[in-house]
């Protein structure tokens, strides 16, 4: 046990690393956005409302609440945290807590930031998704 | 002394010397009618007489030791003249029980001298006494204690303290005196604890009333206190504080509250009773049988048709119908189905309607029956992860299996938001051979609505078990789709005993996810182990890759491993180790995200009340590559823990849940992630069968940037209203749906549905009702009414009978069962004769008899000439046999009483049964006629029983001897 407590301990102390964010000077994403996607498998579309805050010069946090529809009636809701860096001005790489964790890798053009998205570990969820300023 | 107590004593002593006289040892050993006769009077008369003398002795003096010198402290007197009645008191040492049989050793009071001394023995009421009552005691020999001794057997109800057990007259030509043996009773602290029915069913939810009956066995009063057992989810009302007298017996009844659907099977319910210090126990099988609503079904097909609504929000409110088929068409064919029907479908709201079970877009109408199943309207199929994989849509799907053989198949149109897609077909035939089993499956699968899928494949898949508990499996085939083509093949091994489990599976499938598989490249493994009684150990792992040719690809791999530690019955520690590691190649950039963790987890069950916790620690990492050259990759500590309890009571299932996660917010992830949920279903508030119950959920989501306004709750309820309708309210308040302008929209979805049971073409398979049979013939006449809330099994079945006695069982059972009535499920007093069987009956009426109460006294008899049956008593029996000959027996017990608790209502002789007996015994009276009559105790039937008459028999000539007998 002692070894346990120990190992956890020099993980997260490991981990626990600080460093600064470089991304030049970003565009102003807070605000209400109109999100939609797609996704693979099982084939669905989900439909929702993106709520953007900038809570320091290179990252954001939000919120996230979609429908999920694949089409057999049952329609599944599903919120959840958003948080996110600035690659560089016109990227954003968003991670939404959707019950897994998925990571958006999104083009800002203008008020729309599209691109491609994939949930992490074995469930093999994937799409695109397209989020235009302005609410639903 | 007054002039009537002087003649009674001298009459006693004259009749006393008349009865000594006549005791005298007549020629060849013979008693004499005349000494019988005289020493019964005698008996009578030293009673009166002992009454007498106690209130006039000269002496009274209490002895509370052994020994010579008992007695009066009367020195002797002459003999030829008979001095003044003496009394004393002899009280014997130590403590006797009531019941118990007592050996009493009464010393000879001194002033009898050397003398041989006649002895009389009067018990006192309630003593028997088993012992000679009268004798003489030898002349004295010198150092040797001059004794006669009385066996007795102490009241049942003696109270505590001392008891006086008989008073012993000793007398010779010259002295009378009477002695009080006296003993201490014990103080007896005893319990018994009987339920009035030896169980009970019940529909789940509902509440059941048990009656015990207690009573006081011991010899004072006792102060007693009755509790249950907790049982997880049952709730048994408390009875206060009461007291019993001796031998007093009091019926309490119990309301027991049972848990609310879906719960079921048989509970035991442990009752106490304590008092005095000591205690008793009764268990009591509680049965919850199916829910009436699934039992209606059982009847026939029942069609809900409902409508519903949405307010709150400004969608959804113009009407939804429904309509719900569920029930078996016949014995062998069930139907299932549902349809929704929009009336605006622009202004559906899925959401609100999805809480209270309307799905728009799903229609379908599934029949099943004993291999073969077949669904039209919205169907899917899953063939395999190499010949396609969620494969669904518009159509029909089917599979049957008859002997080796069976088949899959699926013919639908993709249909999606009420536009019309590709067409998806597939087929797989499928035969047994040996062990093992082979299929071969084609299709063509095509998906253009949401994501571009497309598929046409076949392939010969072959399964084989070469022992039990293991299954190895392969396929291969061929897949062409526009996401890639080639050959394709799985092939995984699964093997479970109970020790362990053990899972591989591998597989290539050209074309990935956009061709209706899984992944390209799959491998994983599974293993859990059990290493001790205790220890456990537990892994997994896996790695996918899928490429769908769309450009973006992804990866994953990860694994976890960690043992778990039982610590008892309710409480287990397990430890997980894990970690994962995804990369997404998208046509824009490179993703990727690891995640390694160290997890410490607790669970157990206190007051009932199911605990757990986990805490884990370790780090995550995040990574970006843009094709533009910009990259991002860092890395940071992670903390996790979680809680939660639940409960399960009579109210509902209680659970609480929280959660809070640290992350590093360098790697791009939220800082701190925390949520509360707390969870009610089947919330009963209001007490009654058909009090509608609640779910209700309330959840709060925190983090930078959550909404604000509050947790999100959820309330909802269905209401049974009169004539199988139904009235459902759901209604959600949700800040995380919140509007524009930052309202809160609390929107409500109502819906109201009526049920409609159609005639059955499902005959019953075994039908009847219980009845009162009051007149005993098993035949249910009309002045017979039914018997409700009786539990009926027929074979591992049970149903408990409706308000008129009837009861039906639809499934079908072993040739040779009958329905019977659970006697446990009945009041005490009835009873429920079984019923022969009839092949090919499906009619089973079944009578439940009231029973009466009857106790028969065997009473043992002097015969003429003074001879006193000496046979135990529990080796005799009363018979009583009824109008229709059939003869019901009870032994008795050491005391005489032979019990019949329960017998049915009718005529009856009471006859004793004396065969148990090795003496020469007969009644000693004409059989006795009772009628029992419902629930009644008769007085008791007392049968006298005595030697056969002596018959003296002289053998011959004088000095051979002879023969006597009797």
């Amino acid at each position: 046990m002692k070894f346990l407590a120990l190992s956890l301990g020099s993980l997260l102390v490991v981990g626990c690393g600080s460093d600064k964010i470089v991304c030049g000077t970003p565009p102003d994403l807070t605000g209400s956005w109109s999100y939609s996607a797609t996704q693979s498998v099982p084939a669905a579309t989900l439909a929702g409302t993106l709520s953007l805050t900038t809570s320091g010069g290179c990252t954001i946090d939000g919120h996230l609440s979609v429908t999920v529809d694949d089409g057999s009636g049952t329609p599944t809701l599903l919120d959840g945290g958003v948080s996110g860096v600035f690659l560089d001005e016109s990227t954003v790489d968003v991670t939404t807590q959707l019950g897994g964790e998925r990571r958006h890798l999104g083009t800002i053009v203008a008020d729309t930031i599209s691109g491609s998205w994939a949930e992490s570990g074995p469930s093999g969820k994937s799409g695109t998704f397209r989020a235009v300023r302005g609410a639903p | 002394m007054t002039t009537r107590r002087r003649i009674l004593l001298v009459a006693a002593v004259a009749i006393s010397a008349v009865a000594m006289a006549a005791r005298e040892p007549a020629a060849g050993g013979a008693r004499t009618e005349l000494g019988a006769i005289a020493g019964r009077v005698g008996s009578v008369v030293r009673g009166l007489t002992r009454r007498a003398s106690a209130r006039t002795a000269a002496t009274d003096t209490t002895v509370a030791t052994k020994g010579p010198e008992a007695g009066g402290g009367v020195g002797a007197a002459p003999r030829g003249e008979i001095t003044p009645a003496v009394h004393s008191t002899f009280r014997r040492d130590g403590l006797a029980e009531p019941r118990s049989l007592q050996v009493i050793t009464v010393p000879v009071p001194a002033q009898f001298g050397a003398h041989p001394v006649d002895f009389a023995v009067n018990p006192a009421p309630q003593v028997d006494v088993l012992s000679s009552q009268h004798g003489t005691v030898a002349e004295a020999v010198p150092a040797v204690e001059r004794t006669t001794t009385i066996i007795a057997r102490m009241p049942a109800s003696a109270p505590p303290g001392p008891l006086e057990v008989a008073q012993v007259t000793f007398r010779d030509g010259t002295f009378s005196t009477t002695v009080s043996v006296e003993l201490e009773i014990a103080k007896i602290t005893r319990l018994a604890l009987r339920p009035t029915r030896q169980g009970a069913g019940v529909y789940p939810g509902q509440t059941v009333r048990l009656g015990l009956l207690v009573q006081n066995l011991g010899n004072g009063p006792d102060t007693l206190r009755m509790a249950a057992d907790g049982v997880p989810g049952w709730r048994v009302e408390d009875v206060p504080v009461f007291v019993l007298a001796p031998g007093e017996q009091r019926q309490l009844a119990f309301t027991v509250h049972t848990p609310p659907p879906p719960a079921s099977g048989t509970t035991q319910i442990l009752f106490r009773a304590s008092g005095g210090g000591v205690g008793s126990t009764v268990t009591i099988p509680i049965e919850l049988l199916p829910d009436p609503s699934l039992e209606l079904r059982a009847r026939g097909p029942v069609l809900s048709a409902g409508v519903a609504t949405a307010a709150g929000d400004p969608k959804g409110s113009s009407p939804v119908f429904g309509f719900q088929l569920n029930g078996p068409l016949t014995s062998s064919i069930m139907l299932h189905g549902r349809f929704i029907q929009t009336i605006d479908r622009a202004d559906f709201n899925p959401e609100a309607m999805s809480r209270i079970g309307y799905f728009a877009d799903a229609g379908y109408l599934n029949a099943s029956g004993n291999g073969w199943a077949v669904t039209a309207g919205r169907t899917g199929y899953s063939f395999s992860p190499l010949m396609g994989w969620n494969a669904g849509g518009l159509g029909a799907s089917a599979d049957l299996s008859r002997g080796p053989w069976s088949i899959g198949m699926l013919a639908v149109q993709e249909r999606f938001a009420g536009r019309s897609g590709g067409d998806q077909l597939g087929l797989k035939v499928g035969r047994k051979a040996g062990r093992g089993s082979l299929t071969l499956t084609t299709t063509h699968l095509d998906q253009s609505l949401v994501f571009n899928r497309t598929l046409d494949a076949a392939g010969l898949g072959y399964s084989f078990t070469p022992k039990a508990g293991m299954t190895l499996g392969a396929e291969a085939g061929w897949r062409s789709s526009a996401s890639g083509q080639g050959a394709a093949f799985s092939a995984q091994l699964d093997q479970r005993s109970a020790h362990g489990q053990v899972g591989l599976y591998a597989a290539h499938a050209p074309g990935g996810s956009a061709a209706f598989a899984r992944a390209t490249d799959e491998l994983n493994g599974n293993l859990w182990r059990q290493l001790s009684p205790n220890w456990a150990v537990r892994m997994f792992g896996y790695s996918t890759k899928d490429d769908p040719g769309t450009g973006n690809l992804s990866r994953s791999r990860g694994g976890s491993v960690g043992p778990s530690l039982r610590l008892g019955q309710w409480s287990s520690v397990s430890v997980d180790l894990s970690s994962h590691v995804s990369e997404y190649d998208a046509n824009n950039g490179t993703t990727g995200s690891g995640e390694l963790m160290a997890t410490v987890g607790a669970q157990t069950l206190v007051q009932g009340l199911n605990l757990n916790a986990s805490l884990g620690a370790g780090r995550s990492s995040r990574s970006a590559n843009l094709p533009t050259g910009g990259s991002f990759d860092r890395s940071g500590g992670r903390l996790s823990a979680r809680g939660g309890l639940a409960a399960y009571t009579a109210r509902g299932a209680f659970t609480l849940d929280g959660g809070i996660d640290k992350s590093a917010a360098i790697t791009g992830q939220l800082a701190t992630t925390g949520f509360a949920s707390a969870q009610a279903s089947q919330l009963r508030i209001f007490a009654g069968p058909h009090a509608p119950t609640f779910d209700a959920f309330a959840w709060l989501n925190m983090y930078q940037g959550a909404p604000t306004g509050g947790p999100a709750i959820r309330i909802g309820t269905e209401i049974a209203l009169p004539g199988q309708s139904s009235l459902a309210l759901n209604v959600e308040r949700n800040p995380y749906r919140q509007t524009v302008a930052g309202r809160v929209p609390i929107v409500a979805a109502i819906r109201f549905e009526h049920s409609i049971g159609f005639p059955s073409f499902r005959r019953p398979t075994a039908h009847g009702t219980v009845f009162e049979d009051r007149n005993g013939n098993g035949v249910r006449d009309a002045d017979e009414s039914g018997v409700a809330g009786v539990l009926v099994h027929r074979g591992a079945l049970s149903v408990l009978t409706n308000p008129d006695g009837g009861y039906r069982f639809y499934e079908s059972a072993a040739p040779n069962s009958v329905p019977a009535v659970d006697q446990g499920s009945l009041p005490m007093g009835q009873m429920a004769p079984s019923v022969a069987l009839i092949p090919g009956h499906t009619t089973w009426n079944l009578p439940v008899r009231r029973t009466g109460r009857l106790r028969v006294q065997l009473l043992p008899a002097l015969d003429s000439v003074g001879r006193f049956p000496q046979t135990r008593l529990n080796l005799l029996a009363a018979v009583a046999t009824d109008s229709a000959g059939a003869a019901w027996i009870a032994h008795a017990d050491s005391t005489g009483m032979a019990v019949f608790d329960a017998l049915p209502a009718g005529r009856y002789t009471v006859t004793i049964d004396l065969s148990g007996s090795q003496e020469r015994l007969r009644p000693l009276q004409s059989p006795t006629e009772v009628l029992i009559t419902d629930r009644q105790d008769l007085p008791i039937v007392r049968l006298r029983f005595g030697f056969r008459p002596a018959r003296v028999f002289d053998g011959g000539a004088a000095g051979t001897g002879g023969l006597r007998r009797r």
